[in-house]
């Protein structure tokens, strides 16, 4: 598939006489059109085959620096791995040093002379099928740093000219610039995936005299992660909930997600009321300096005071988010009011909770931005529809009213690309636990 | 990816004693570096009334930059103000308190008015308790 369209009629030039010039573009729009590094290595291996060398390896330092992966040989796909140690003192650990190239010529009945370019007895015995053989191994290096090696070998006494090394090393150091490119994408996903893996909100636990649902439904694009949270956790002999969303997108946004969690936890050692705890937040994140800035509900829910009632009292903060949604058992929905800035503006910020009580079948939803702002065909989802279908939902279970949001929306959305969507309810469980 | 959002437009006017920046779009994830870049070129100890009259969507990104410019203007003894932003809009700078940080006013002759009014330059930075 990398063979280049050839509209002029004349074909591939035979390995014989030597490679096109316009090869050493070719592969590099063939591995440009990757980002996955072992796709790279195939198109590079697909590509000086067999114009360039009739085998040909990719030796590659992997990013920890303790071992070396070889790539191809007589079957493309093929990888294998040495250690790194092995190669050191060799031809090949000169070329893996210093980025230069190293050529060497072995004869037919030379049984040793291929280890010093070919750092496995499997790939050498490959090699040494093509003896008498020249090999060429150049340093794939990119940014200043040596990454790899292209190993290739010419069989049967067709040595490298000077005009084919000089088109191996234009091929190696376009495939270097690719190859580093796809190295530094793959390394990008796996720390997008320590950090999204360690944001993923946590399993709701379970909460006496409550019932809890939750759904989380991050942007559509893989490799962006979120702002939205939210985080259920026991303070002493309180409950703690919290949702919210730090402005903006990619790891910056991850990062101050993570820490306005902790920070939350940590307050939580020392404080539970929720105004007191969201205004020991804010003053913290206003010595940040940066333009961010992060909107929060924090709620602490307690049991009332007669055990057999079975209500819940719940204390309800808001830093600059919009407020929950009090939907009682029988159908009636309103906004709680709670209000107060966003965290990070306002240095000396003061936030007043307000208390709510919960009767069995009663729950309070909380929900972020995504939800609201969703853009269907016929404009935002908006508040009025939430409203609307929470007071069809009364009574429901709040995992259910949950589900049912996330559904809606998603079905107003009909496709559409979408913020982080959040939406938490805690109810009053109806039996007493 | 669909893109359902209007193109971000700035304009800018400078008006002398202060700079005007009319903005038009949808002030969201993708458009917000627009309006930052737009507002840093302005950054200074003239006071920057912003336009907000052609906003009808502003999401949290959109806020952010308000947010930042705001910090970066006062640190530079200018100021920013707002001014006639739309009912949806409007909503958002309620929801996060941000009206109280942010000068905030609900016409465009307003906010002129009282950019105007104010001495030029160092010092008169509005007074806002939390």
């Amino acid at each position: 598939m990398i063979k280049a369209e050839d509209t002029t009629g004349t074909g591939h030039a035979p390995a014989t006489t030597g490679a096109r010039p316009e090869l050493a573009e070719d592969i590099a729009l063939a591995m440009a059109g990757s980002l996955n590094l072992r796709r790279s290595v195939l198109q590079l291996l697909d590509g000086v085959r067999p114009e360039v060398a009739d085998w040909a390896v990719v030796a590659l330092a992997s990013p920890q620096g303790a071992g070396l992966q070889l790539f191809g040989g007589s079957d493309v796909t093929a990888e294998l791995t040495v250690s790194r140690r092995r190669v050191a003192g060799t031809a090949l650990g000169r070329v893996l040093t210093t980025g230069m190239r190293e050529l060497l010529h072995v004869a037919a009945g030379v049984e040793d002379g291929l280890s010093a370019l070919i750092p496995h007895s499997a790939l050498r015995h490959e090699a040494a099928s093509l003896r008498p053989a020249d090999v060429l191994a150049i340093g794939l290096t990119a940014r200043g740093a040596t990454l790899g090696a292209l190993i290739m070998v010419r069989g049967q006494g067709r040595g490298f000219g000077p005009d084919d090394i000089a088109l191996a090393e234009r091929i190696a150091s376009r495939a270097s610039l690719a190859l580093d490119s796809a190295r530094l994408y793959e390394q990008r996903g796996e720390i997008t995936s320590a950090l999204h893996d360690s944001l993923v909100p946590p399993p709701l636990p379970d909460v006496p005299g409550a019932v809890l649902g939750a759904r989380y439904r991050p942007a559509a694009e893989q490799l962006d992660i979120g702002g939205d949270f939210y985080d259920v956790f026991r303070a002493g002999a309180d409950w703690l909930i919290a949702l919210g969303d730090v402005c903006g997108k990619g790891v910056n946004a991850a990062v101050l997600t993570g820490r306005a969690r902790q920070s939350l936890r940590t307050a939580a050692h020392f404080e539970r009321e929720p105004g007191a705890l969201l205004g020991a937040l804010s003053a913290v994140f206003h010595d940040d300096t940066s333009e961010r800035f992060i909107t929060l509900l924090c709620l602490r829910v307690r049991a009332g005071e007669s055990p057999e009632a079975g209500d819940l009292v719940v204390e309800v903060a808001s830093a600059g988010h919009a407020p929950p949604l009090l939907v009682r058992a029988d159908g009636e929905v309103e906004a709680v009011e709670a209000e107060g800035a966003v965290l990070g503006v306002v240095g000396d910020a003061q936030y007043v909770a307000t208390t709510v009580r919960l009767a069995p079948g009663d729950q309070l939803v909380l929900y972020t931005d995504g939800v609201e702002e969703a853009r269907g065909e016929s404009g935002f989802y908006g508040d009025d529809r939430l409203a609307e279908l929470l007071g069809r939902l009364a009574g429901a279970a709040p995992d259910v009213v949950c589900a049912a949001v996330e559904q809606d929306v998603v079905e107003h959305l009909a496709g559409r690309a979408h913020d982080d969507i959040a939406v938490v309810s805690v109810g009053c469980a109806r039996t007493t636990a | 990816m669909l893109d359902e959002g209007a193109e971000l437009v700035l304009t800018t006017t400078d008006a002398g004693s202060y700079v005007m920046v009319r903005v038009v779009g949808d002030l969201d994830l993708e458009s917000a570096p627009v309006l930052t870049a737009g507002l840093k070129a302005q950054l200074g100890p003239r006071p920057i009334v912003l336009d907000l009259s052609g906003v009808e969507f502003m999401d949290s990104s959109g806020l952010g930059v308000l947010v930042g410019a705001h910090k970066e203007a006062a640190a530079r003894g200018g100021a920013l103000v707002l001014a006639a932003p739309s009912p949806r809009v409007h909503k958002i700078f309620k929801v996060t308190k941000l009206h109280k940080v942010f000068a905030v006013h609900e016409t465009l002759d307003q906010a002129v008015e009282a950019v105007v009014s104010t001495v030029p330059a160092t010092g008169s930075v509005t007074d806002d308790q939390g």
